[in-house]
């Protein structure tokens, strides 16, 4: 431990230093105010055309569900979905909470549910990508390697570097929602309950454990879950970045594949197989909100094992292709 | 950056970023265990039925619409999208001061005359329907002619007798129709539009299919008559010679100009 230390300074300083983690900073501040712009837009238009009252707004949603659902048309994948949806929706007004209460914290929750599967394993990338490639690329690994440390203390210090940066990555995204959102919706809504715990079992939602949490609770919950999945990308992307020389190489292939999976995952339903990939497993937080996951049989248990498995796997290729290779030119 | 202020900075990062993985450990536990076995994490409650306070309904000085029904108060088969509904909060904007707000349109297409009363013994329903002083609505076209429509060439649904039974079923269901939106609303002023009959220039269906409309129009204009606050705007004659020209491809549903002349009808009788 103690000649580990340096080591996890000295990466930490290289990171900063590469300046990479300030490209994600100002992702960040440049991309949450224009989804805030947008999402002001939609609340003002609603508010207007449904005479400032959020449940006339939410019985025209269900109103509208219940149509799309009469139709041939729509695939019968879609319908189930909806009628999820639909449940869940009279639901909340059933019990007179509104799912969308407009403020800092609701576009916070909703944000980092869409981030999940590709905005924010993006980020992860940028620090994950050339933490190892950079140095093969910039030739430094040869200093590295020739200092008296253990190889497999060298990559576990860039490991742990990169699980801290994971994690800031991952507050980070929510604190700067929170804050830049809450500009224009408000800072409140703390306390704002959730409904979460819908049993689904085919279209039928099952009501019995459904229970209220507080919306930070919720929150805390829903980071948590989508941390996990950063850090399995974190995993990948470490192996990718060590299997792979160049830095670009390696974030285009992590990029191509997440990619994929976002694709995949709206055709899942008819390829059942695909549940095995770790990119349809990405969304853990669908099942805190009780949304239906891609294919049929899914649960959080499968979903995690899915995802701790390609993590181990991905760290065990990368520990052992580092320490066994030959580091030559 | 000097070396000290390297060294500060890196061990403030390392702090965050080892507070911030504890934090979000701690979240993963707790979203796990809430996900396996519900509401075992600290804070949760259970959800208990609350009813919405309605404000006091709208008093004169505004319109407040509420529409429900099937498929034509929904606007099916206007290419504008707008079907009567919206032509009518429109016109009606444009004939009088008052403000005039669409407040829900709550039609959903292919409902029939029971699936409408069982709707509306729900409460989120009926929270709209109280705060209306209008309601507009329309019912009955499937009753009548749904298996017809599916079959609409095939005379097997289409005999006189079987339509016949279908309107005397439908026309009990119509009553707890207005019966579901009295209850929750005892003022506000009910429209029911008439049906018409899609089929007046199908030669074999002309006839059988006025009488039928004709029975269920009847029937209806019976209950209707009881409550002073309720009136039945008919389209029947609308339609009678004009099915080419307000009829759309569908040959069921209104075309925009069909729906533009139910709502002029709407308007006259309630502005």
């Amino acid at each position: 431990m103690s000649s580990l230390l340096p080591l996890i300074q000295n990466e930490t300083i290289k990171v900063l230093k590469k300046k990479r983690f300030y490209v994600v900073l100002l992702i960040l501040i440049v991309l949450i105010p224009v989804f805030t712009y947008a999402q002001m837009k939609i609340a003002q238009n609603n508010r207007e055309k449904f005479n400032q009252d959020w449940r006339l707004e939410l019985q025209q949603r269900i109103t509208d569900i219940q149509n799309t659902l009469g139709s041939d048309r729509v695939p019968e994948e879609w319908k189930k979905y909806r009628r999820i949806m639909l449940q869940q929706l009279q639901y909340y007004l059933d019990h007179d909470v509104n799912p969308d209460e407009p403020n800092g914290v609701t576009f916070t929750r909703t944000f980092m549910d869409n981030a999940v599967t590709l905005f924010i394993p993006l980020l992860v990338m940028a620090i994950a990508s050339d933490i190892v490639s950079s140095e093969r690329s910039t030739g430094t690994i040869k200093m590295l390697l020739t200092r008296p440390v253990r190889r497999w203390k060298v990559l576990l210090s860039k490991w742990i570097v990169l699980m801290m940066f994971t994690g800031i990555i991952v507050i980070l995204t929510a604190l700067l929602a929170y804050l830049i959102s809450g500009m224009v919706f408000g800072y409140g809504g703390w306390t704002f309950p959730i409904f979460t715990g819908f049993a689904l079992s085919g279209t039928e939602v099952n009501f019995d454990t459904v229970h209220i949490v507080p919306s930070w609770m919720y929150m805390l919950m829903q980071c948590g879950l989508i941390w996990f999945s950063s850090v399995v990308v974190a995993a990948l992307g470490f192996m990718i970045s060590v299997l792979v020389r160049s830095t670009a190489a390696s974030i285009v292939t992590l990029m191509a594949t997440l990619i994929a999976g976002s694709i995949l995952y709206n055709m899942a339903s008819s390829w059942p197989t695909a549940k095995y990939l770790f990119m349809i497993n990405l969304k853990l937080t669908d099942y805190l909100a009780g949304t239906p996951a891609p294919v049929e049989g899914m649960s959080l248990p499968f979903s995690l094992g899915v995802l701790a498995v390609w993590g181990i796997a991905g760290l065990f290729v990368a520990f052992r292709v580092f320490t066994k290779q030959d580091i030559l030119n | 950056m000097n070396r000290k202020s390297t060294s500060r900075l890196w061990s403030w990062i390392a702090l965050f970023g080892l507070l911030s993985t504890l934090v979000l450990a701690v979240g993963f536990g707790f979203g796990v265990a809430d996900i396996l076995s519900p509401a075992s994490v600290p804070f949760t409650e259970m959800p208990s039925v609350q009813t919405p306070p309605v404000k006091e309904t709208a008093q004169a000085d505004e319109w407040l619409i509420a529409t429900i029904g099937d498929s034509l108060t929904r606007g099916t088969g206007d290419g504008t999208g707008e079907g009567y509904v919206r032509r009518v909060v429109k016109m009606l904007d444009k004939v009088q001061d008052k403000p005039v707000t669409l407040l829900n349109n709550m039609a959903v297409n292919g409902m029939r005359a029971d699936q409408l009363s069982e709707r509306l013994n729900q409460e989120s329903i009926g929270y709209v329907l109280k705060k209306a002083n209008i309601v507009l609505l329309t019912i009955g076209g499937n009753d009548l002619f749904q298996s017809a429509r599916s079959e609409q060439f095939g005379d097997q649904s289409l005999n006189q007798d079987t339509l016949l039974a279908k309107a005397d079923q439908g026309v009990v269901h119509l009553k707890k129709v207005f019966a579901g939106i009295r209850k929750w609303n005892p003022d506000a002023l009910i429209v029911y539009v008439g049906l018409y009959n899609p089929f007046t220039d199908l030669e074999e269906m002309r006839e059988i299919g006025n009488n039928v409309v004709q029975k269920w129009n009847d029937a209806a204009f019976q209950m209707i008559n009881k409550d002073k606050n309720m009136i039945m705007v008919p389209t029947f004659d609308l339609f009678q010679q004009n099915i080419g020209m307000y009829l759309s491809s569908d040959h069921f549903h209104p075309n925009g100009d069909g729906y533009q002349a139910i709502a002029e009808r709407i308007v006259q009788s309630i502005r």
